[in-house]
């Protein structure tokens, strides 16, 4: 008898004919996963197995299976062959206290015995081997699950892990995330990512407006999410002169909504030259005054690839609650100035306009400052 | 790049005899608590390391000096053993250092009833303010001498007289961390009861420091080891540490006369509109200077960039926009942001002072250009 982690998966199922290409991806993300552990990774029909590995491990193995996505749940259970004898044998040394329940699900329609038909007589073993066991079909403490298996063998259990489910991180860095080094953008690439969209992350600082210790701040961020989103590389564009160029001859009101359409044209060439399909932001609807409807436009009326927002309809509360999750919380709210705060105006426009914001671009060389500031990248790898 | 270092505030280059005195120490590794000879001689050596500390500092009979591993280290250890009893009153300058005032804030929280005396216009402590709160519940006063922010002067002497003549029980703790080597020192004639002093701020190593204490016997152990420092602090002894700080405290070549000129030509040559917190009853070689409407971590940074290291004692950021100190001296707003620090040693010349001064005015002149500041 052998201890094993039985993986299930969300929604590939539903795949259709592409179902073999997100398996296999889900199969080469685990085992990424599990890079540094003494292991097999055996795939089965709807589950993927993890088996001969160091018991000692097991939790951190769990937590690691835990960050992939596609993941649905995981479960410690027992694997027998799947013959009825071992399996009742194996239900005789089990202890139970309390309430439980037995749930068969009988995947290989070959084994001779129906799913209600199984769990009924396992119960009966249950009861007749502890006395204080009663059956609970309803709200039973413990369920012990029997998974019969169509590879002949019976995997069974008492506890089920939930996961982030999701799809599988493609192969491709077809997202670029700005990361600004806040609480939200993070979250915003772990969103994503959970939607299989594998992305590399763009930082704008200010130096010398913003310190070096801000810009390391941003790169342990990244380094944090990698796990999650798949980054490799990591590019910081410097907006000092831009935003000094804002500052000096364009309506202050405008400094914020002119500085992120920058962003969004920087994002623009880097997505052409790298070829990533989209860029994913932190913003959530109205959570400041860059964050409105129409600042959302005015800034969206530059993007030339879709902006992806998955926090746009989230409260703070809950965006805290993922970041904490993922454990950027305590990162983000390190008292480092970003490049937003430094030229902020008094009173930021809150309803912009696009005719504005453009007839402002034209009072500064912004092309030129855009390929300054470009010309100028770092590019870090993660 | 070769910078120019002007942040000896924060802490000092390693003086070259100290180094080597530091390295030949290393070569006796014997930890000094060992029964052999050897062992024996770095105890002795350690013995007499903190005679000559003692020495220097001037300390009373039966007084001791306690190595530790940092000052902060020091006036936890302090602020732990004087502040025990709930129905007593102790009281902190508001102008201390984080370690005293993080732990201060800390132990209000724990339930103790510890009072802040406000601070005069140069970061010193309002001694009229103080010793109307001092009654006959005050058990501790806790006041640093020389202010790592602004570098005033508290007058430790005539505070700590003034004090015990209130009341009498009362203990008093200096922290002299920038004081050592700036100012003469004498642990009976200032009457104090603990003094916390540390060996990278004169030139020395770091990872040791350490407090005088007039009465170790009332004094309760806080790490408990092997018996090491008279018993109050166990752990084996960093003994090349030791030996390079009581070299580096009888290699004081500090020079009164000479810094205050020094500072003198360094605000002679700033051509630009600026608050100047570092007044007059100020060491010379601190001087803490606000220009309005300007970052002073920007500054740092432009700074950087020409070669010259300042510091910033105000953290500004988005959280938390201000520097404490300067709140509490009550410097406005539009200065906390814009102030920086400049401290040195006596290495420098006035030539580096000038040239400084120099590079901050271009420094100032292109931020204000660059961001439209009109003034």
């Amino acid at each position: 008898m052998e201890k094993v982690i039985l993986i299930r998966f969300s929604e590939i199922h539903l795949k259709g004919k592409n179902k073999g290409y997100f398996l296999k991806l889900l199969y080469t993300n685990i085992k990424t996963a599990l890079k540094d552990f003494k292991k097999d990774i055996t795939p089965i029909q709807n589950r993927i197995v993890v088996s001969n590995y160091i018991l000692d491990e097991e939790d951190n193995i769990i937590n690691e299976i835990k960050k992939v996505f596609g993941v649905y749940s995981i479960s410690v259970a027992q694997v027998l062959d799947s013959n009825e004898n071992a399996i009742v044998n194996y239900f005789k040394t089990i202890e139970v206290l309390g309430s439980f329940k037995v749930d068969c699900n009988r995947a290989d329609k070959t084994f001779p015995i129906h799913s209600n038909e199984m769990a009924k007589r396992l119960g009966a073993i249950i009861l007749e081997n502890n006395k204080n066991a009663v059956v609970d079909v309803h709200n039973p403490e413990t369920i012990f699950h029997v998974d019969i298996r169509e590879n002949g063998q019976t995997y069974i259990f008492d506890k089920i892990i939930y996961s982030y489910g999701g799809m599988p991180l493609g192969e491709h860095r077809d997202g670029l995330l700005l990361l600004s080094g806040g609480i939200d953008s993070p979250v915003a690439g772990f969103q994503m990512a959970k939607r299989g969209l594998r992305q590399d992350v763009l930082h704008f600082d200010s130096f010398p407006y913003t310190s070096p210790q801000a810009r390391e701040k941003v790169i342990s961020l990244a380094k944090k999410i990698k796990t999650y989103i798949g980054c490799k590389y990591m590019y910081i564009v410097s907006m000092s002169n831009l935003q000094e160029q804002f500052h000096l001859h364009c309506k202050e009101e405008y400094a914020i909504t002119l500085l992120r359409r920058a962003m969004i044209k920087v994002s623009n060439i880097l997505c052409e030259k790298y070829g990533y399909k989209t860029i994913i932001t932190g913003e959530s609807l109205g959570q400041v005054a860059s964050q409105t409807i129409e600042s959302i436009t005015v800034t969206n009326s530059v993007a030339q690839y879709p902006i992806m927002r998955p926090l746009i309809s989230f409260n703070k509360d809950e965006i805290i609650k993922i970041a904490n999750e993922i454990d950027t919380f305590e990162t983000s709210i390190l008292p480092y100035e970003d490049c937003c705060t430094v030229f902020l105006p008094q009173n930021p426009v809150i309803k912009p306009k696009i005719v504005i914001a453009e007839k402002e671009e034209q009072r500064i060389d912004l092309e030129n400052l855009i390929n300054i500031a470009i010309n100028n990248i770092t590019i870090i790898e993660l | 790049m070769n910078y120019k270092y002007f942040d000896n505030a924060a802490t000092t280059s390693v003086n070259k005899e100290v180094l080597q005195e530091y390295i030949n120490a290393n070569n006796e590794y014997f930890n000094p608590s060992s029964l052999y000879t050897p062992s024996l001689s770095v105890k002795n050596k350690i013995e007499m390391a903190r005679e000559t500390i003692l020495r220097y500092l001037g300390g009373a009979n039966k007084s001791t000096f306690i190595f530790t591993s940092c000052a902060t280290e020091s006036n936890n250890a302090i602020l732990r053993n004087c502040i025990k009893r709930k129905d007593k009153k102790y009281i902190v300058s508001a102008g201390e250092h984080s370690s005293i005032y993080a732990t201060a804030k800390a132990m209000i929280e724990e339930g103790y009833n510890i009072q802040f005396a406000p601070l005069n216009s140069n970061g010193s402590v309002n001694q009229e303010k103080l010793f109307e709160m001092i009654d006959d519940k005050t058990a501790f006063i806790s006041l640093i001498h020389v202010s790592n922010e602004t570098g005033a002067i508290n007058n430790i002497k005539y505070i700590a007289k003034k004090c015990k003549s209130i009341n009498p029980n009362v203990l008093i703790h200096s922290d002299g961390v920038q004081a050592l080597h700036k100012l003469k020192l004498n642990m009976v004639d200032m009457n104090v009861d603990f003094y916390t002093i540390s060996s990278h701020k004169i030139n020395g190593v770091k990872g040791i420091a350490g407090m005088y204490i007039a009465n170790p016997n009332k004094f309760t152990p806080y790490i408990y080891g092997g018996g090491q420092e008279l018993n109050l602090r166990g752990g084996t002894e960093n003994y090349p540490a030791i030996m390079a700080f009581s070299k580096a405290i009888t290699l004081s070549n500090y020079d009164y006369d000479y810094m205050e000129e020094l500072k003198q030509t360094f605000l002679q040559n700033i051509s630009l509109p600026y608050k100047l917190i570092s007044l007059e009853n100020c060491v010379p070689n601190i001087i803490s200077i606000c220009f309005p409407s300007l970052r002073g971590e920007t500054l740092v940074h432009l700074l950087e960039q020409d070669g010259f290291l300042i510091g910033t004692g105000s953290a500004c950021n988005s959280k938390n926009t201000s520097n404490r100190v300067l709140q509490e001296i009550g410097v406005e707003q539009k200065y906390i942001l814009g102030a920086i620090r400049i401290s040195f040693d006596m290495n420098k010349t006035k030539d580096d002072l000038i040239e400084l001064a120099n590079a901050i005015n271009n420094s100032v002149i292109m931020y204000y250009n660059k961001t439209g500041y009109k003034f």
